[in-house]
């Protein structure tokens, strides 16, 4: 970043390259849509090319492009509960209200057995994940889908390490719960990673 | 797993994430070796966190990554440039002050400019003006000695709105005609009262023709000449007695422009009901073109019904051209001093068009101007005029031409050829 600032874009192309896909699966994971994920992930890269200026090296990178995707992401939320009354998964996280997460079916696979496992499984994960409560899935998103030590969580939601640590404990045990109530085995899982991976 | 963590103390979720040192993750191990419980909490915490695992990794889409790129790249340049320098006070109130100042300049500019492009020329005026004017003056003045005496037709400016607009050559002949005719019947206006006349003018070609037989095309353009501007004062004059002036241009008006053909333009006469025609016109051809017709004329044709006669000369194209050639000289046809009946032909002005009328009438008119004549010259160029329309007519016996020849035998009717 530091190179960026002194002028190489070459430096800002790779911290894109880095942190892109994470900072996506952030998104996506928090508004529970793709295009609306797509057009804040733009949003969140444009906010650190204008504020690359800004920023500080004592701030870690990650954590500063996380909290910038986050206020988005509430910002969106909020729009969302403007439009209509039924609002997207990031008023959910982020404590707003509106439909749980579950009730929404993504639409995102290509080949013929990742559209079936799309079919049957996924709209079963997604909809676990959208019943956790708003700060323990935005949590358990950016460490386990974006790869986000916990340490740089707390600085991005703004509470302390243990805590976040503590709504990731919740999160796991709630997420378990949420599979065992919809009957998302074991098998199901392994077939969800086999498909997947 | 318990949402309250293990009994033991053991950092599980850090190591099952893999935050640990590795002499952290050393311990965790050796505890977890020992320790069913710790072990079964992450065993559970490892399977949620497969079947998650499911959801996937959704690839980050290319849209957008050029242009984020492309912007970032740009930035990056700027940054390289150093910081802009923010322009100082003067130079941001500077900047929109100059900006007005240089339209401002501009409009001075322009405006001008294109003023003068829109202005006509004066030609240009005068050849879009004069006939609207004309027609309007000519509609006042028909309308005026309409209802004044004789409830003359209209013909004239019914012709006139009808004809097809001229050519702009045609219009720039015809609009200073129409004054000098309008002149030349006020300058009669002021002649000889008791020589009221009826008169028929026509308009004349200006283009030369074949001399009319017996006489030279000058002498018998004077003596149309002299007879139209005679007639034409009588008119005028009986206008002004019918209808009171309202101005003084209106009570003057007799002729009316045409324009559209042998046909085209006519005029209205009035006469006294003992006024005697003083002056006939040779007959000849019709014009070359339509383009010679552009004078105004005037036209009786009820005016034996109404003791208002009008008479109509049906002129023709060789004597009338002729004699246009020297009364439509615009220093002969503008003086605006008053002329008598019998002034010198330059100083009528003549109008002549070609007039639509019966025989009949247009004879007994030349017959009359002839009986009124009150000199030689008056009456020898009404028998002359006589003799060429009773030539054109065939008459047989000719009584003009007999009487010109009688009485002035060294002309021997020659103009009326």
């Amino acid at each position: 970043m530091l190179a960026f600032q002194r002028g190489d874009a070459r430096a800002f192309e790779a911290l894109v390259k880095r942190h892109r896909g994470a900072v996506f699966q952030f998104l996506l994971r928090s508004v529970g849509e793709r295009g609306r994920a797509e057009d804040l992930l733009q949003e969140t890269w444009l906010k650190v090319v204008r504020g690359a200026a800004a920023w500080e090296p004592k701030a870690r990178f990650t954590t500063w492009v996380y909290t910038m995707a986050r206020n988005l992401c509430v910002d969106e939320s909020r729009r969302a509960a403007l439009r209509k009354p039924v609002a997207g998964a990031a008023g959910e996280a982020m404590g707003e209200e509106g439909p749980p997460m579950t009730e929404r079916v993504p639409d995102e696979g290509a080949a013929p057995d990742r559209a079936a496992h799309n079919v049957r499984v996924r709209p079963l994960l997604e909809r676990a994940l959208a019943a956790l409560p708003p700060e323990q899935r935005e949590v358990f998103v950016l460490r386990e889908y974006s790869g986000v030590p916990f340490k740089d969580i707390a600085e991005v939601t703004g509470v302390p390490e243990p805590t976040v640590k503590s709504r990731m404990r919740y999160a796991l045990e709630g997420l378990r719960a949420q599979l065992a109530a919809l009957g998302v085995d074991g098998d199901m899982a392994d077939e969800a990673r086999r498909v997947n991976g | 797993m318990s949402a309250a963590g293990p009994p033991c103390e053991v950092p599980l979720l850090e190591y099952a994430y893999g935050e640990l040192s590795a002499p952290e993750e050393a311990e965790v191990e050796r505890h977890l070796a020992g320790c069913a419980g710790c072990a079964a909490s992450l065993a559970a915490m490892g399977a949620v966190r497969r079947t998650m695992s499911g959801l996937g990794s959704e690839p980050a889409p290319e849209a957008g990554l050029e242009s984020l790129l492309a912007y970032a790249e740009q930035s990056a340049r700027r940054a390289s440039e150093g910081p802009s320098r923010a322009p100082s006070g003067w130079r941001r109130w500077m900047a929109p002050l100059l900006g007005a100042g240089a339209v401002a300049v501009l409009a001075l500019v322009a405006l001008p400019v294109a003023r003068q492009a829109s202005v006509p020329l004066p030609s240009e005026i005068a050849s879009d003006r004069e006939p609207a004017a004309l027609r309007q003056q000519f509609k006042a003045d028909a309308k005026a000695y309409g209802d004044g005496a004789v409830g003359a037709p209209v013909r004239a400016v019914e012709v006139a709105d009808g004809a097809p607009a001229p050519a702009p050559g045609e219009r720039r002949e015809a609009a200073p005609r129409a004054p000098t005719a309008s002149a030349s019947a006020l300058n009669d206006l002021s002649g000889d009262e008791r020589s009221g006349r009826g008169v028929a003018a026509q308009a004349a070609p200006r283009s030369a023709q074949p001399a009319a037989a017996g006489m030279a095309r000058n002498e018998a353009a004077r003596v149309e000449a002299l007879a139209v501007g005679s007639l034409a004062n009588a008119r005028s004059r009986a206008v002004a007695e019918a209808q009171p002036p309202q101005s003084g241009e209106r009570r003057a008006k007799g002729f009316s422009l045409g324009g559209g053909g042998p046909a085209g333009s006519s005029g209205f006469a009035k006469e006294e009901e003992s006024a005697p025609v003083e002056a006939k016109a040779g007959a000849a051809p019709p014009p070359a073109s339509q383009d010679e017709w552009a004078e105004a004329g005037i036209v009786a044709e009820r005016a034996e019904k109404k003791k208002v006669m009008g008479a109509a000369l049906h002129l023709g194209a060789p004597g009338v051209e002729a004699a246009r050639s020297e009364v439509a000289r615009p220093g002969a046809v503008a003086g605006p001093v008053a002329a008598p009946a019998r002034a010198p032909m330059e100083s009528q002005g003549l109008a002549a068009d070609r007039v639509d009328v019966p025989a009949d009438g247009r004879l007994g008119a030349l017959r009359r101007a002839v009986d009124e004549a009150r000199d030689s010259q008056a009456r020898r160029a009404a028998l002359k005029a006589l003799c060429a329309a009773e030539r054109e007519a065939a008459l047989s016996p000719a009584e003009g031409c007999e009487r010109m020849e009688r009485e002035f035998p060294a002309d021997g009717g020659a103009g009326a050829r």
